[in-house]
């Protein structure tokens, strides 16, 4: 739970920008939009992963149940 | 301290850097450092909540009036944090949304505390009238 | 009729004197008159501290040793007063905690309406674990009030009756009738109007937190009982004191014409008056020390619920300005009105336990006009 999952998301951000460019360049403009896609899923798990944990421990802290 | 103000501006850096290149990540980093923000805020937070539950054992006043008011900043600070990262999104339907849920739920939560208030001062009265 | 019956009193026990001349069986004599076992059992039941039981405090006092020592001691005080202190620096804790969630909830942004909600609920939350922290302060402050007056009728009849036996009429019909001013007039006025307006007014303010109408309403019943309750403890000693005056010097007036008679008896009058005189010695200090054995009997009975009433509004009011800066201006005067509220109770029941001692005080007065 430290800046590094910031850098993870930067990551592949510019990750997936990097490949759909290529793929572009080549010509295969499906497998971009695919490309872009798988990225921002995975992106979004690794928040939705740190939105977990912080739901757990407002859980914990406020006795929320 | 330090650390949080560190997230704080990497954070919203990579998230201007990200919204030239691909705009969806930057509100992914927007949320991602939120999150960390808050985390950080509410580790020390424990400690408060563990010391008022203790003093309320000693002094018989119903920890569920205490693990009410906690519990009515928990369902606050949530709610807050949905506003703001859907108005970063740019939907203010879905924030809208969120800021009616929420107080509605503060509201539920805190029917009990104010009826125990309401009582224990009209019984506070009766006992001082002769 | 008085004088002579005064006269007759004075005269045996100068005779008593005249044979043995020692003022030591004078004054058991005069304390084998006293009857205190029901200033023992109030003593017990209160649970009155820091002394002993009344009627050995009074042997104690009236012995050879100059001071009781087992009077109000320093040590006792403190080992009383360190729990106090805990509990109330615990309760200054809590307040401060309080404080700190509510600081947090300000921190909410104040455009978006779950601020603005979370703070109000957040205040009425924190002011019924206020109301709770002072509800069993405030049953206690009553109740000692109402004990006050029991102890105050519970002392009249023994110092009255023996005043009157000593041949102090006055000054006996002069404790019955501040008595009859003070449970009647004056404690029956704390009791149905000035406790409730207080109590009334700080429930009030506590609710509304600094301003809006019932707040305004809640100051303005704080007022009220606060002006009532000056009123009417200035003209309770006012009148107590005129009549002190007087009774004092009718008294006086009459034993110094007791002596002067016995002085001019033909054969034995020098004699008779040193004993007479002696007579008034022994009256005077067991009087004295009666008058000062109902004194510590009202202040050890009412002292416990005064000083915990104490601690915690000094805790109330230390955290209400703690927490000023902390928090804003609508907590720290929730916590300033729960303050006040305990203040004015605090002050009636001060009061109460003056205007007792002040009944009391024309006992000691007499010395001086004889």
């Amino acid at each position: 739970m430290d800046i590094n999952l910031l850098f993870k998301i930067a990551g592949i951000g510019i990750l997936v920008t990097v490949i759909v460019q290529m793929l572009r360049q080549n010509g295969r403009e499906e497998l971009a939009t695919v490309a872009a896609i798988a990225g921002l899923i995975l992106a979004t798990m690794l928040v939705v992963s740190m939105i977990a944990s912080l739901l757990e421990t407002v859980q914990r802290t406020f006795s929320l149940y | 301290m330090e650390r949080l103000i560190l997230i704080a501006v990497i954070g919203s850096v990579t998230a201007i850097l990200m919204r030239t290149v691909r705009q969806e990540y930057a509100v992914l980093i927007g949320i991602a450092t939120a999150v960390l923000l808050l985390l950080g805020t509410l580790l020390r937070l424990t400690g408060i909540a563990e010391t008022l539950h203790r003093i309320c054992a000693e002094y018989r006043i119903a920890p569920a009036m205490i693990g009410s008011i906690l519990k009515i900043l928990g369902i606050a600070y949530l709610t807050e944090f949905g506003v703001n990262v859907s108005k970063d999104a740019g939907q203010q339907a879905i924030a809208g949304g969120i800021s009616i849920g929420g107080r509605v739920l503060i509201l539920s939560c805190a029917l009990p505390a104010v009826v125990t208030m309401l009582e224990t001062g009209i019984s506070l009265i009766r006992e001082a009238s002769p | 009729m008085r004088k002579t019956l005064l006269f007759g009193i004075v005269l045996l026990l100068s005779v008593a004197f005249a044979e043995s001349d020692e003022i030591r069986e004078g004054i058991d004599a005069l304390l084998e008159t006293i009857e205190l076992s029901d200033w023992d059992a109030w003593f017990l039941q209160k649970d009155g501290e820091w002394t002993a039981l009344p009627s050995e405090y009074l042997r104690a006092i009236t012995s050879s040793d100059a001071f009781a020592k087992d009077g109000l001691t320093l040590g006792a005080i403190c080992a009383y007063l360190s729990p106090l202190l805990r509990s109330s620096a615990a309760k200054v804790v809590l307040l401060m905690g309080l404080a700190t969630i509510c600081a947090i909830a300000n921190g909410l942004s104040d455009e978006s309406q779950i601020g603005e909600t979370t703070r109000t609920v957040l205040r009425i939350g924190v002011s019924g674990v206020i109301l709770v922290l002072c509800f069993s302060e405030v049953r206690r402050t009553i109740s000692a009030i109402e004990t006050i007056g029991r102890t105050g009728e519970l002392l009249l009849p023994v110092i009255a009756g023996f005043l009157t036996l000593s041949g102090m009429e006055n000054t006996g019909l002069l404790l019955s009738a501040t008595h009859s001013l003070l449970s009647e007039i004056v404690l029956r006025l704390l009791e149905t109007c000035i406790v409730p307006c207080a109590v009334a007014g700080g429930v009030l303010s506590m609710l509304d937190a600094g301003e809006g109408r019932l707040a305004s309403v809640g100051r303005l019943l704080h007022r009220a009982a606060k002006g009532i309750l000056g009123a009417a403890c200035s003209l309770y000693m006012l009148i107590t004191a005129f009549r002190s005056v007087a009774a004092g010097s009718a008294d006086g007036l009459l034993l110094k014409t007791t002596k002067f008679a016995a002085g001019s008896i033909p054969a034995i009058g020098s004699l008779l008056s040193e004993s007479v005189d002696t007579a008034f010695q022994c009256l005077g200090f067991v009087r004295n020390a009666l008058g000062i054995t109902g004194c510590v009997l009202v202040v050890s009975i009412a002292a416990k619920p005064a000083l915990s009433a104490f601690m915690t509004r000094s805790a109330l009011r230390v955290s209400a300005h703690l927490s000023e800066p902390l928090s804003g201006k609508p907590f720290a005067e929730l916590l300033r009105a729960s303050g006040d509220m305990l203040h004015l109770l605090l002050l009636s029941e001060l009061a109460a336990i003056a205007m007792t001692l002040m009944m009391i005080a024309p006992v000691f007065g007499i010395g001086k006009y004889v």
